[in-house]
């Protein structure tokens, strides 16, 4: 069966071959409905086993902290059957959208089967690993043939840059605030769209959890999965020459319209949680989220999402207490867009995540407001927004 | 007169009139017990794409979409054909998935310059494309 859709992927897609992989990672175990159930049932009991290392991504549950989850309970129990033929599989019990940053980090040059569009980000763009934006089901599909389609992304010639964005009118400055990064990635999707960006003239430092922000956010107001930025990340110096490109030069009004597509909100109007951590959380993260922590509780709900393994790290170095004394949540496993946890209200929620930003609304019913990290935490002691825009 | 260059991804046919829409994320995008258009700063938000033929000239967003187009598909409220200028294999997936689950998949089909097509009525089969008065 797993052959069979496999097949008929490529057929559809034009490649001529399919080709090893060394690593997946599925996201089709977020449970939607009965039918995602099904077609895990049905390779369950046909005896199916992965072939290559896999994680799984987020669930619908907090499988440590279950009452966190507003499901009715058949949800509940029809999403944990899902999740426990993922285990029956053979995958690795992860429930993380970032398992780059846990165990599951491919090499440059890797061909993968990733889903999970962040994730697909990730690995092409920051680690140079090869993978084509796998969707649900064809991601476990590779995994438990070992083998994906071979075209798009996973070829050399398909991954030079087909649209340049430059940030020549930009002051460095703004390029080297932690909340640039999201920012500048739903512009880039927005602008992009399916096409691969590289970014030139730009002064934004190489950071880690920011390029991962980069990435969550323009694979969802566009289709990215695969960007280049001069200098930083690792195949870009083969494309230096980008004089053959459509160049978009960014303002600093386009950064200003981005934001407002993102949230904007009235300064000192409620908001009503805060929610961080899409992608989820790392433990550096964390470290600067404690470091502006205020030693009163907050006035508002305060959600931040991450993995179990970053959650044990916090515990063993001592950090945990002093988060959640502020009376942060921390959800794992899972997230606050995925599955119900926020409060059943329409009320509004603020967060430094693109991504996010970009699915709150439909997903949660709550508006967004898009702000630094600080100005997250400003506005939860106060439960009123504060807002520091460019 | 436009040339429309047809390529058939999931076979199956499909009459009546064409929506064409701004790209969208079915998660995210599609709420998946209505089939409605819910995507942030959509401009057709609130649209109900349920037994319509939908097109889009190229998808964006979550590799959970072929998820929620598969569960649109079993709850019998998907687009009745999706048309496409850049093929999304995410989007295909819901599809090829829903043959193998017995399922009805629903017709797709690339076909270039899309735009041209938003609210022609229409007739489509695997031996192309044709244009009802």
């Amino acid at each position: 069966m797993a052959f069979d859709i496999l097949k008929k992927t490529a057929s559809i897609l034009g490649a001529q071959e399919l080709v090893a992989i060394s690593s997946s990672h599925t996201d089709s175990c977020l449970y939607f409905g009965e039918s995602g159930l099904m077609f895990a049932k049905k390779l369950y009991d046909l005896g199916a086993r992965v072939q290559v290392p896999t994680t799984t991504n987020v669930g619908s549950l907090d499988l440590l902290h279950p009452e966190l989850i507003l499901s009715d309970e058949q949800t509940k129990k029809k999403s944990k059957e899902l999740l426990d033929c993922y285990l029956g599989f053979g995958c690795q019990p992860v429930y993380t959208c970032a398992p780059y940053q846990v165990s599951n980090r491919p090499a440059l040059g890797d061909l993968c089967a990733w889903g999970e569009s962040n994730a697909i980000a990730f690995i092409n763009s920051v680690l140079g690993a090869r993978t084509n934006r796998c969707g649900d089901f064809i991601d476990i599909c590779c995994a438990l043939t070992g083998y994906a389609p071979y075209y798009g992304l996973l070829k050399e010639e398909n991954r030079s840059p087909s649209i340049a964005i430059s940030l020549k009118k930009i002051s460095p400055n703004l390029q080297k605030q932690k909340i640039f990064f999201p920012l500048l990635g739903a512009l880039v999707g927005r602008l992009a769209q399916n096409r691969i960006p590289i970014i030139i003239n730009h002064a934004m430092e190489n950071n880690e959890d920011g390029l991962k922000a980069l990435g969550a956010a323009a694979a969802s107001t566009g289709a990215v999965g695969l960007f280049h930025i001069g200098n930083i990340t690792p195949e870009a110096d083969k494309y230096i020459n980008t004089n053959k490109l459509e160049v978009i030069e960014i303002s600093k009004d386009m950064l200003n319209a981005e934001w407002s597509y993102l949230g904007d909100g009235e300064i000192g109007e409620q908001v009503d949680c805060v929610a961080l951590g899409s992608p989820h959380f790392s433990y550096e993260e964390f470290e600067e989220l404690a470091s502006l922590l205020p030693t009163k509780p907050f006035a508002i709900p305060f959600y931040v999402c991450t993995s179990r393994f970053v959650y044990r790290m916090l515990e063993d170095k001592g950090i945990l207490e002093k988060i959640v004394a502020c009376g942060i949540t921390i959800v794992q496993d899972t997230c606050v867009v995925v599955t119900p946890i926020l409060k059943d209200i329409r009320g509004v929620l603020m967060t430094n995540s693109g991504k996010f930003a970009n699915y709150s609304l439909p997903n949660t019913g709550y508006r967004s407001v898009f702000g630094s990290l600080s100005d997250c935490v400003q506005s939860a002691i106060k439960g009123k927004l504060i807002n520091d825009r460019l | 007169m436009t040339d429309y260059k047809i390529k058939n991804l999931i076979s199956g046919n499909c009459n009546g009139p064409v929506y064409c829409l701004k790209p969208f994320s079915f998660w995210g995008g599609v709420e998946v017990n209505t089939g409605e258009l819910i995507q942030k700063n959509h401009p057709d938000i609130g649209f109900s794409l349920s037994n319509k033929i939908v097109a889009v000239k190229n998808f964006i967003g979550s590799s959970s979409s072929a998820s929620v187009l598969l569960e649109l598909i079993r709850k019998k409220i998907a687009p009745s054909a999706i048309l496409m200028e850049d093929i999304d294999a995410i989007v295909c997936l819901a599809s090829i998935v829903a043959e193998n689950l017995q399922l009805s998949p629903i017709p797709m089909y690339q076909i270039s310059n899309i735009e041209k097509l938003h609210l022609k009525n229409i007739s489509l089969n695997e031996n192309g494309i044709n244009f009802e008065l």
